[in-house]
């Protein structure tokens, strides 16, 4: 039996990683590092070196499985796809919606937005990356034009200033933050800025401890303080933006000076103004963020404020400068580009565009028509209809993604996925989701297909299939061509293979138009925007002009807001949540890894020791956490690391934590949740309680 | 009859092998040999990927395809021990030939003193080598330094102190320490190897030494081994080799040149291992390159020592589980299992995600070790000690009960 090495992109977060999936007998046995990447150079995080100790799990779906009562049944495709094919039939397109999966393949994606908008004729589609960047999409639509992360992975370490802001990139996006250490080495100053002393903090020159939910606070008073100082960019303002005047208005008033709001933040003047010159005075600056900032019902404020930062400061367009907006899943930008948004057609044309709609239906070709050309429910908005009263939602199909636990208000989300008349669930395995479904397919993983997908810095690249899928289970875009052919549009899908998705779905993306798949099979893949064939890709955006008609970029002034959930008498606590490297999300693959799993396998809440000692709380007692709507029980980690007054808990563990969190509120535009600000109160567990 | 120790001009009898294999085919046309004659099962090379700087592992099983894949690849950094183990353990019946560097012979021996690879099933063809350079970092220097569009670039290598670029129509050259200079160039673990012509192998190969008429269609090979002597006669009297008396003038440049490299290793040994404090502030300067570890265990999984089925990282008690940065007991476990053996493949450092200099600290303490108590790692013969007595589970599972023997090795017999 010898081995073979496939080389393929990690399923896990957004940085985008390239590895060798080492193939022995048809099975994945390890991994192995593929040095040729421009990416990650062959270096892994412990989830990529440790991402085949899920794929063989016995817990695999292989079968198409339907619900009878409160039983599943196996069931073969054929009956499988004949009961979905009738029952979605018998719907109108807006009582159906389809949610598609981040870390599904480009291909996947396409392909399920064609489903959803031409067979279903639907306009409720969207993913989860309304639960993560939908800020920076808004945000950074508004001031450049254009929504992505402005420069690439590897010239972030020819930065000359960094600046992490809500983003604990060593633990979230590893290798990201050797970039960071890269530049640190050259002698570039790290700023970071987290309520926790996380490992990024821990690198870094300057630690702002501030408090969760006081980042326009900050952001304003550094550019307040850049202005004073006569550190902007004037060539750079006067020539590439618009709506200085506004801004410099905002930022120059008495609220936003280091004193004033230093105090509200939790933090120091003179650590505001130092670091108002390091980023004014660097010939370089770069800011990374990520949740910290888009997680808040403020989140579209938090990023114009770091739009406005970097224009500000003519840190737009060169090696080492940007906003660098970290994005989660695998594929989230896949996911977006293919247009799998409520509000978006591939290539994010809006879906009240009449030319868009009908170039889209004319390449499509469906006999009876696509969607309508109005804008349908984001996911919030979807779970929120199904729960009321009058609802219109009926149905749902749902792939590769887990609300049950990802969601802000799991509570909510079961109520709803009860209350559907059908719900289709297809994923790698039997989730927490799946039990409210009444059908469950059996989908393949990443090491079991071909396919692209798009990394946080728009690269696009191979995934390589290296074993079979188990069982039955199919790849996601072969499932849903066969459901599409049942449903009568065989023509509209006649794909001899992926290779034929990936064209057609260039063609529609003008960002993707001119990639063919022998570019993108190249190591490091291709940047988007890359318009014509003879283009190699555009690695960093808008070098001599931003994405608006007239090429300027625009200062969007923003008042700071206090966050909606604010601590006060009876619950006196800031709880922020966020990540841990050894777990993904809902914990669907890594709690299947033994070697992540091994090391942290249950949640808990970290508590400065201050403020444990006066609750008289130990390291691992049982503690209740109750936020206004609900509680939860788990165990207290008692760390020096987290500032006094806030509390973390990491998301991954659904029967300790996720379950049973309550956040409500969400911003009004992108119906983002506040993940990251929540008031709670903190006892001691009480056994005679409940 | 050959003799270890001997030195020949060889080529590949096979006019086809001796034109398009590497410096006349030596290599392939013996794994050729090897394989079509049942004599291994598999064999061992590295090939090329999707450019020049994308090499990669494989284990061969078919005689045809072997031809595929001549060539040195000056961007072939990986250390194919581990996988080889991997292999040996799925097909434990097999012989097998691998092709290997200084730094994946040393490594391999390691294993075999372990009792981890049978000796008797293995057969190492060595390569001459002068260090690798990792790909991006080739790719950036042609790109910055060369001024030339990597894409273009067809062949790396290195002659006579210099750094080759060969596109379609030009061959480009600089000096190597210039551009190391400049931080291009080598990895810095290659920079220092002291194992240059790797003669723990069975037969050792390289163009070293080939000079006149027969640059470019001849290997100058040693025979290091009885092994080795045997294979060599075999496939001599099968007509699958040729052999020649090689070019005195030809010896002795060998040897100058192996000389001279290992002069400019040691003075870059000395220049590096300066960097790093001594007594008490090395260990203040090892926590705080270690505080940026974020325990993705790929120092570990790339380690060619780190096999230990029962490895003491994973204890809770001696490391707590689920740390980021992890405790510092982790480095420090690595650190005294498998000091004395680093056998300075800087696989450790490389995949670092966190760009920790795991291998300038290992080999520089394996440095001192060897000179404090004289065992020298990657070679024939000794046995590892100073890390044995810390994994004593491992120890009575490869050694049996021999303890005693162990303590006895424990003699200072160094000066420093």
């Amino acid at each position: 039996m010898t081995f073979t090495q496939i080389t393929t992109t990690c399923p896990y977060c957004s940085t985008g990683c390239s590895l060798n999936l080492m193939v022995e007998d048809g099975k994945v046995i390890g991994t192995a590092p593929y040095y040729r990447s421009p990416v990650n150079e062959g270096r892994l995080c412990q989830k990529g070196t440790y991402s085949h100790q899920f794929i063989s799990n016995p817990d695999r779906l292989k079968k198409p499985l339907i619900r009878k009562g409160d039983i599943f049944y196996e069931a073969d495709w054929e009956a499988a796809l004949d009961l979905i094919s009738k029952r979605l039939s018998s719907y109108k397109p807006d009582e159906m919606a389809v949610l598609t999966s981040a870390r599904c393949s480009n291909e996947d994606n396409y392909i399920a937005m064609k489903f959803a908008r031409g067979v279903l004729k639907t306009r409720h589609l969207d993913h989860c990356a309304r639960l993560c960047h939908s800020a920076t999409m808004v945000g950074l639509h508004l001031a450049f034009g254009c929504n992505a992360m402005t420069n690439s992975i590897p010239d972030i370490s020819e930065s000359d200033c960094i600046l992490c802001l809500g983003s604990n990139t060593l633990e979230q996006h590893p290798l990201v933050g050797r970039q960071i250490i890269r530049a640190h080495s050259r002698g570039a100053h790290v700023i970071s800025a987290d309520p926790r002393f996380t490992p990024t903090a821990v690198q870094s020159d300057l630690f702002i401890q501030f408090y969760s939910g006081s980042d326009v606070l900050l952001l304003n008073s550094i550019m307040g303080e850049i202005i004073r100082n006569g550190w902007e960019d004037k060539s750079f303002i006067s020539e590439r933006t618009n709506h200085y005047e506004a801004l410099k208005k905002v930022v120059l008033q008495k609220r936003y000076k280091p004193e004033i709001a230093g105090e509200l933040c939790g933090v120091s003047p003179d650590i505001i103004k130092k670091t108002a010159e390091w980023i004014g005075t660097a010939e370089r600056c770069t800011i990374l963020y990520a949740m910290g900032i888009t997680q808040q019902t403020t989140g579209i404020d938090n990023v114009k404020s770091i739009a406005n930062l970097m224009m500000l400061t003519g840190n737009i367009g060169r090696p080492g400068t940007g906003v660098n907006a970290l994005r989660g899943q695998n594929n989230v930008q896949g996911a977006c580009d293919a247009g799998c948004l409520p509000n978006y057609y591939p290539g994010y044309q809006p879906v009240t565009d009449g030319t868009a709609h009908r170039r889209l239906s004319k390449l499509w070709g469906f006999p009876d028509g696509i969607c309508e050309p109005r804008e349908g429910y984001d996911i919030n908005t979807m779970f929120e209809q199904i729960r009321s009263s009058s609802s219109y939602l009926k149905a749902m199909y749902l792939i590769g993604e887990n609300p049950v636990v990802s969601e802000p208000n799991p509570a909510t989300i079961i109520d709803g996925l009860k209350k559907l008349d059908f719900l289709v669930v297809q994923d790698i395995f039997f989730t927490e989701s799946c039990q409210y479904a009444d059908v469950v397919l059996p989908a393949a993983c990443f090491a079991e297909k071909d396919g692209t997908q798009t990394n946080t810095e728009r690269r696009v690249q191979r995934i390589r299939k290296a074993v079979p899928p188990p069982g039955e289970a199919k790849s996601d875009y072969e499932i849903i061509t066969a459901l599409a052919c049942k449903m009568g549009y065989r023509d509209q899908f006649t794909y001899s293979g992926v290779k034929d998705i990936f064209d057609e779905m260039c063609s529609v993306i003008p960002q993707y138009r001119g990639m063919t798949w022998e570019k993108i099979d190249k190591p490091g893949g291709m940047c988007w925007p890359c318009k014509e064939q003879d283009q190699p890709g555009t690695p960093i955006l808008y070098a001599d002009h931003f994405a608006h008609p007239d090429g300027r970029g625009v200062f969007h002034p923003v008042e700071w807001k206090e966050p909606s959930d604010l601590p006060d008498k009876n619950f006196p606590f800031r709880l922020t949540t966020g990540r841990l490297i050894w777990h993904w999300q809902s914990g669907t693959m890594t709690r299947r890894c033994k070697n992540l799993n091994d090391e942290i396998n249950e949640g808990y809440l970290e508590i400065n020791p201050e403020d444990a000692k006066r609750l008289k709380i130990r390291n691992n007692d049982l503690i209740t956490v109750s936020f206004r709507k609900g509680s939860l029980a788990c165990k207290a980690r008692v760390v020096q690391d987290i500032k006094k007054g806030t509390a973390f808990i990491p998301l991954h563990f659904i029967e300790r934590v996720s379950g049973n969190l309550a956040f409500n509120s969400s911003d009004p535009l992108p119906h983002m949740s506040e993940y990251k600000v929540a008031a709670i109160s903190i006892k001691k567990y009480q056994e005679n309680k409940e | 009859m050959i003799h270890p120790g001997e030195i020949f001009y060889a080529w590949s009898t096979d006019p086809e092998i001796r034109k398009n294999g590497s410096s006349g085919g030596f290599v392939t046309g013996l794994l050729t040999y090897l394989l079509s004659n049942g004599i291994v099962d598999a064999v061992s090379v590295i090939k090329k990927g999707s450019d020049t700087y994308d090499a990669s592992m494989v284990m061969i099983t078919d005689p045809k395809e072997i031809s595929t894949c001549s060539g040195s690849l000056y961007c072939g950094t990986q250390v194919s021990a581990k996988y080889l183990y991997r292999y040996t353990l799925s097909n434990p019946e097999h012989t097998i030939a691998a092709v290997v560097k200084g730094c994946e012979a040393k490594a391999l021996i390691e294993l075999v003193k372990r009792n981890r690879i049978d000796i008797n099933k293995i057969i190492l063809i060595g390569l001459n080598c002068s260090g690798t350079i990792s790909p991006i970092t080739a790719r950036n220097m042609v790109d910055q330094r060369y001024g030339v569009d990597p894409d273009t670039v067809e062949r790396i290598y290195f002659s006579q102190g210099k750094c080759l670029v060969e596109t379609s129509d030009t061959i480009y050259s600089l000096p190597i320490h210039e551009l190391e200079q400049e931080g291009y160039g080598r990895r810095l673990c290659c920079q220092r190897c002291l194992t240059r012509i790797p003669r723990q192998c069975d037969i050792v190969c390289g163009d070293w030494g080939v000079i006149g008429e027969y640059t470019g269609n001849t290997t100058c090979i040693e025979v290091c081994s009885k092994k080795g002597s045997i294979i060599l006669n075999e496939a001599i009297n099968d007509h699958a080799i040729t052999i020649e008396a090689p070019d005195p003038k030809g010896i002795e440049a060998r040897s100058l040149v192996e000389d001279a490299m290992q002069k400019i290793s040691l003075q870059n040994q000395d220049d590096q291992f300066s960097k790093i404090p001594p007594g008490d502030q090395l260990l203040k300067s090892m926590m705080l390159d270690m505080s940026r570890c974020i325990k993705c265990y790929q120092c570990t999984e790339g380690c060619p020592l780190c096999v230990c089925e029962d490895c003491r990282t994973k204890k809770p008690w001696l490391v707590k589980p689920g740390q980021v940065p992890p405790p510092f007991m982790f480095h420090l476990i690595r650190a005294s299992h498998i000091a004395d053996s680093c056998i300075n493949c800087g696989q450790c450092e490389e995949r670092c995600p966190m760009e920790i200099p795991n291998s300038l600290y290992m080999n520089a303490l394996q440095a001192e070790l060897e000179k404090m108590f004289g065992y020298h790692a990657g070679e024939h013969s000794g046995k590892p000690v100073v890390a044995k007595v810390n994994e004593w589970e491992e120890w009575e599972h490869n050694y049996g009960n021999t303890f005693e023997k162990v303590a006895e090795v424990f003699k200072d017999r160094g000066d420093y």
